[in-house]
């Protein structure tokens, strides 16, 4: 069994009765024998806690899903004790991964995301599904009380990303959108830097993403056995089995969007940060991208398109291999430019990174473990490094660039209101009908 | 194929040309092509060939009103035809929403009832902007049941169809638990007064009373939203009682602080004193940025509240940012509680001013946790006079404290402290070896020479941290190739021993010139240069390091160390996978014949298998001949040629 610190599992047991009896009492001053959650960490309470960790379900077994999830296993603070997956193979594997690292046979699996969210106990989810679930989970997870460790892109369409922000807030939920690079010390120079006038006043923005991908549709096949197509789909529309789910959904509209929206909520997130415009957006968009006419695939594989701000700013964002400094964020200003990447950075003049910043001037927040910063702001109730209302304007640029690609024209954006200016057409597509019985 | 959605596209161009059509001016007529769907309309299933649909999204992109109104014409008239296949109107309402207007409201609201289609009709019309939407969906509101009135009923209220409240409030009242709850959610989407009024009026099933009330809610938020800030700031008071429940409480009483946004403080502080935790923990989140903005000291006065948590409302007033709380904060300095004072200590950093700097020194020689919250704070203390006073203190070198500032003076970025520091490092104790330390944080390309002479004069034992501060100092110029002059200039008259950290120095900091000098001091055949040499190429791979390392591989026997020798190329090899293709299988072509074992082998095949070129592919396919690899080599081989196969067909 290994070691787990101040709580082993038997006591992280006690400490969930403990737990109970506390918000028990708790819940009775407010008449709450209805079936409301009464959750709050208790490790806000610091020395009174009855415990100090924060107890975690994890919903999608997937690459991400996974991996976050062993990031919150290895995390003293973090008890996982659910897991949550429609593929029953995924949903084993998920179950079995938390028991071994607990040594344990207590993680509980659930087939559906709202029993999970119903267990009890629960502090917070980390929710790891396709693009078209987010919302829907999200939302459920923040009306029954839960914190909430997201991954990018933040939704699948505008619509939904402003429903999420809104319940978010109306439930006063900690949200940290999984763009951890904003937890990374390069990128954080680089926006610093920007920030703080090093390459004066900035111009032209310029976000490569990684090219996309594409493949030729495949036959329809049967369903395997243990995977719940129904729900897999759930608020998308119903389309016939083809094999392709995990993994390769991204490159589909219908639940994903593409390399564009994978990667947006990481570079052109980071062009946010460095210009301070990570809670607005663009007033217009405009470009073109090739997108693919299979049945099934059918996400842009290039793309090209530029968003002008009120201040002047224009930022273009294109895969990869149409800029010249490829994949990663390079702002341009009056003095110069930083190009920043993952392990990577470049700058004109070369020497800008030795202007660091000092006492008095702008410090953006700074984090260096970004699941770990969520955990902090989940015990101190503070707002993380990426919260929703961020995650959500970076994946709003995505969103709109999208439609101005798919509608071929230029798109005038109110970003106080959101919403589309003079183009009726173009303004049903910032949202989509749940397929029944699902809605926001 | 791939549509380039866009009018100027040459893609695009390319594929309207082959169908005979011309993307300006003559659009209007060419709109007509979307009728040589008809065909394949009447037959389509599920699997068959999707071009025709493919085809016809990208003609509608680009029109302009007239032109989408004819396109609308096109598919609706499409639609019409009783032959059209179920499995194809899906497809043609797909290609409808992109274009749809009123005209499509009636002929596609006749679909709602449908249960293959009805998902597809609300796509098109939920986000119309036209009432004539809303009669439909009232029509099929009536007209359906089970999941499909589920699906009317949540886009009702995506819609906010104000005249769907009262059957909206009778289906509040269904047996069925879905059907109730989904049309209660949806009368707190619609949020007008009338809906309000009946989720208040509304006697639900007690399982279903935290679903009215939490459409309340929301009915309440919709209200501010839409500009009734006194009804929706009059209801958020009363659910803020406390015989509703405190998640309800904890919602209207961000609600509140929303609508009274300009005093919104006083909100926070009475959540704050609630004694509920959720409660309190909502009030934390909001005193970051509670109004008016001269509340802080209000706000900082909790602090004496042992009811309410002091170190997270600390962090808050941090986080809100005022030196208001200066003074609550001095007091919790000294508080009883370790955490807390902590964390006190931690806030003056960037709430404090000068005047704390002997406190904060003092502090760090306090416990651990309070020593690091002491030098955190330091380091951020504003004003140009704290950097100044601080290096007074430093340059006497006397520990305490002299040491712990060598390194706050660095995350200060003092440079001014770089002469002082290189003076320190000759010290042979803490102080020394801490600014060695902060050197290496803070050291430029011009202090390089200063910090190689220290070489010779440091403890023996402080060697080791000045070459790292040295190759730090390079680094920090972000020049490509590194500057190493001075360091390969000391060269030649170095000491034995200082050779060896020359060499190092000049390894670590990599680029072509290191190359060159790690490869003649390998020549020389000295064991000792050549593990050195050995040693450095293990620990920093350099694309400039490439041919050494090939040639080291050759004459090296230890298997441990030949994996590590192996590992720098393919670290080389997994960063260019994507960007830099064909150099990374140059060099897992020239490593292949290097390999020696079955375990070296299977590192290069794994490698190889994640770099889509034609050449990786050959490399595995060389390998499908080894026996012990045949097996894992032949599946990598099927599945890179399926990548490949697949990406020649992506344009």
């Amino acid at each position: 069994m290994k070691d787990l610190g101040p709580l082993s599992p038997g006591s992280a047991t006690d400490s969930r009765l403990t737990r109970r009896t506390f918000l028990k009492r708790a819940a009775l001053g407010a008449g709450a024998a209805l079936a409301f959650p009464t959750i709050v960490p208790s490790s806000v309470f610091g020395a009174h806690a009855p415990s100090n960790r924060i107890v975690l379900g994890t919903i999608g077994m997937g690459g991400m899903g996974m991996g976050n999830m062993r990031g919150f296993l290895g995390n003293r603070e973090v008890q996982v004790v659910a897991v949550c997956d429609v593929d029953r193979d995924r949903l084993e594997n998920g179950r079995r991964t938390v028991d071994d690292q607990y040594g344990t046979e207590d993680c509980t699996p659930y087939h559906d995301f709202r029993d999970l969210i119903a267990h009890p106990g629960l502090d917070a989810v980390s929710l790891a599904t396709p693009d078209h679930w987010h919302a829907i989970a999200a939302i459920t997870a923040a009306r029954a009380g839960l914190d909430i460790y997201g991954e990018k892109p933040f939704s699948h369409n505008l619509k939904e990303g402003r429903a999420m922000c809104d319940a978010v807030q109306r439930y006063g939920r900690v949200w940290q959108t999984g763009s951890w690079q904003r937890s990374v010390d390069n990128f954080h120079i680089a926006c610093e830097l920007v920030r703080n006038g090093r390459i004066g006043r900035v111009h032209r923005v310029e976000v490569g993403l990684p090219d996309g991908k594409f493949r030729q549709d495949p036959p329809l096949t049967d369903i395997p056995d243990g995977l719940d197509w129904n729900m897999w789909m759930g608020p998308a529309p119903w389309t016939p089995y083809r094999g392709v789910a995990h993994w390769d959904w991204r490159w589909v509209l219908n639940w994903g969007g593409g390399q564009m929206m994978d990667w947006i909520g990481h570079h052109l997130d980071i062009a946010h940060w460095g210009l301070g415009l990570d809670r607005t957006g663009p007033v217009s968009i405009e470009g073109s991208g090739d997108f693919p006419g299979g049945a099934v695939f059918d996400a842009p594989v290039s793309f090209n398109f530029t968003c002008h701000y009120a201040n002047g700013v224009a930022i273009n964002v294109a895969n990869g291999s149409q800029l010249p400094m490829k994949v990663g964020t390079r702002w341009i200003g009056e003095d110069g430019w930083i190009w920043v990447n993952r392990g990577g950075f470049k700058s004109d003049p070369v020497n800008l990174v030795q202007k660091r910043i000092g006492p008095g001037e702008t410090r953006l927040i700074t984090s260096r473990d970004h699941r770990g910063n969520f955990i902090e702001c989940v015990k101190n109730r503070q707002t993380t490094i990426t919260p929703a209302e961020v995650a959500h304007r970076s994946a709003s640029v995505g969103h709109l660039g999208q439609i101005a690609m798919l509608t071929g024209r230029r798109i005038h954006w109110n970003p106080e209101t959101e919403t589309i200016i003079g183009d009726p057409t173009a303004s049903a597509l910032l949202g989509r009908a749940c397929r029944e019985p699902w809605s926001l | 194929m791939a549509n380039r959605i866009s009018p100027e596209s040459p893609i695009a161009l390319i594929l309207l040309l082959s169908l005979g059509l011309l993307v300006s001016g003559l659009r209007a007529d060419d709109l007509q092509s979307l009728g040589n769907l008809k065909p394949a309309v009447l037959t389509y299933a599920e699997g068959d060939d999707f071009t025709p649909f493919a085809t016809a999204t990208a003609v509608v992109v680009g029109l302009d009103p007239e032109q989408q109104k004819a396109a609308e014409a096109i598919l609706l008239d499409l639609l019409d035809n009783p032959g059209v296949t179920q499995a194809a109107r899906v497809e043609l309402m797909a290609i409808l929403e992109r274009v749809a207007g009123s005209a499509s409201v009636i002929p596609v609201g006749r679909t709602l009832t449908d249960p293959r289609l009805s998902h597809s009709a609300r796509r098109v019309l939920q986000n119309l902007d036209t009432p004539e939407v809303d009669r439909v969906l009232l029509a099929a509101l009536r007209e359906t049941d089970g999941d499909l009135r589920l699906g009317v009923v949540g886009s009702l209220g995506r819609r906010r169809t104000a005249a769907a409240v009262t059957p909206l409030t009778g289906l509040a009242l269904s047996d069925e638990p879905a059907t109730a709850r989904a049309a209660l959610q949806a009368l707190g989407a619609i949020g007008t007064p009338s809906a309000f009024v009946a989720l208040d009026r509304l006697e639900v099933p007690d399982e279903l009373e935290s679903i009215r009330l939490d459409a309340q809610l929301q009915a309440a938020e919709t209200l501010r939203r839409n500009g009734a800030t006194t009804e929706a700031g009059t209801i958020a008071r009363r659910m803020t009682r406390d015989d509703y429940p405190t998640p309800i409480r904890l919602g209207a009483y961000l609600l509140l602080a929303r609508i009274e946004s300009d005093r919104s403080a006083p909100v926070a502080i009475e959540m704050l004193t609630s004694g509920v935790p959720q409660l309190v923990a909502g009030g934390l989140h909001l005193v970051t940025e509670a109004r008016p903005a001269d509340a802080t000291r209000d706000l900082a006065a909790l602090l004496s509240d042992p009811d309410i948590p002091a170190a997270p409302l600390i962090q808050a007033l941090v986080e809100r940012g005022d030196i208001a709380a200066r003074s609550a904060l001095l007091v919790e300095a000294n508080s009883d509680d370790p955490d807390v004072r902590a964390a006190a200590v931690r806030a003056l950093g960037p709430l404090g001013s000068i005047d704390e700097l002997q406190l904060l020194i003092a502090r760090l020689q306090a416990n651990r946790a309070e020593a690091r919250a002491a030098a955190d704070a330091l380091s951020l203390l504003p004003e140009i006079e704290v950097d100044i006073e601080l290096l007074q203190i430093y340059r006497h070198f006397e520990d305490p404290p002299a040491a712990d500032l060598a390194g706050i003076l660095a995350r200060r970025n003092n440079r001014a402290a770089i002469p002082f520091m290189l003076e320190a490092a000759l010290l042979d104790n803490r102080v020394g070896r801490q600014s060695i330390r902060a050197l290496a944080e803070l050291a430029q390309p011009s202090d390089i020479p200063e910090l190689i002479a220290l070489l010779d004069l440091v403890p023996p034992g402080f060697r080791r941290g000045i070459e790292q501060a040295a190759v730090a100092a390079i680094k920090r110029s972000h020049l490509n190739p590194p500057p190493l002059s001075s360091v390969l200039g000391a060269l030649p008259a170095a000491s034995p021993e200082n050779r060896v950290s020359l060499l190092r120095i000049a390894g670590a900091a990599g680029g072509t010139e290191a190359a060159a000098e790690l490869a003649s001091a390998y020549d020389t055949g000295d064991p000792a240069d050549r593990q050195l040499v050995t040693s450095i190429l293990v620990r920093h791979p350099d694309p400039a390091y490439l041919d050494l390392t090939y040639l080291v591989l050759t004459r090296t026997e230890d298997p441990t160390l030949r994996t590590r020798l192996l590992a720098g190329p393919l670290e080389l090899v997994h960063d260019w996978r994507w960007q830099k293709s064909d150099q990374a299988t140059d060099v897992l072509t020239a490593l292949a014949p290097l390999a020696r074992t079955l375990e070296e082998k299977t590192l290069i095949l794994e490698a190889a298998a994640r770099v889509h070129t034609e050449g990786s592919l050959a490399l595995i396919e060389a390998f499908t001949e080894d026996p012990e690899l045949a097996e894992a080599a032949t599946l990598a081989a099927t599945e890179l040629a399926s990548i490949l196969d697949e990406s020649a067909q992506n344009p």
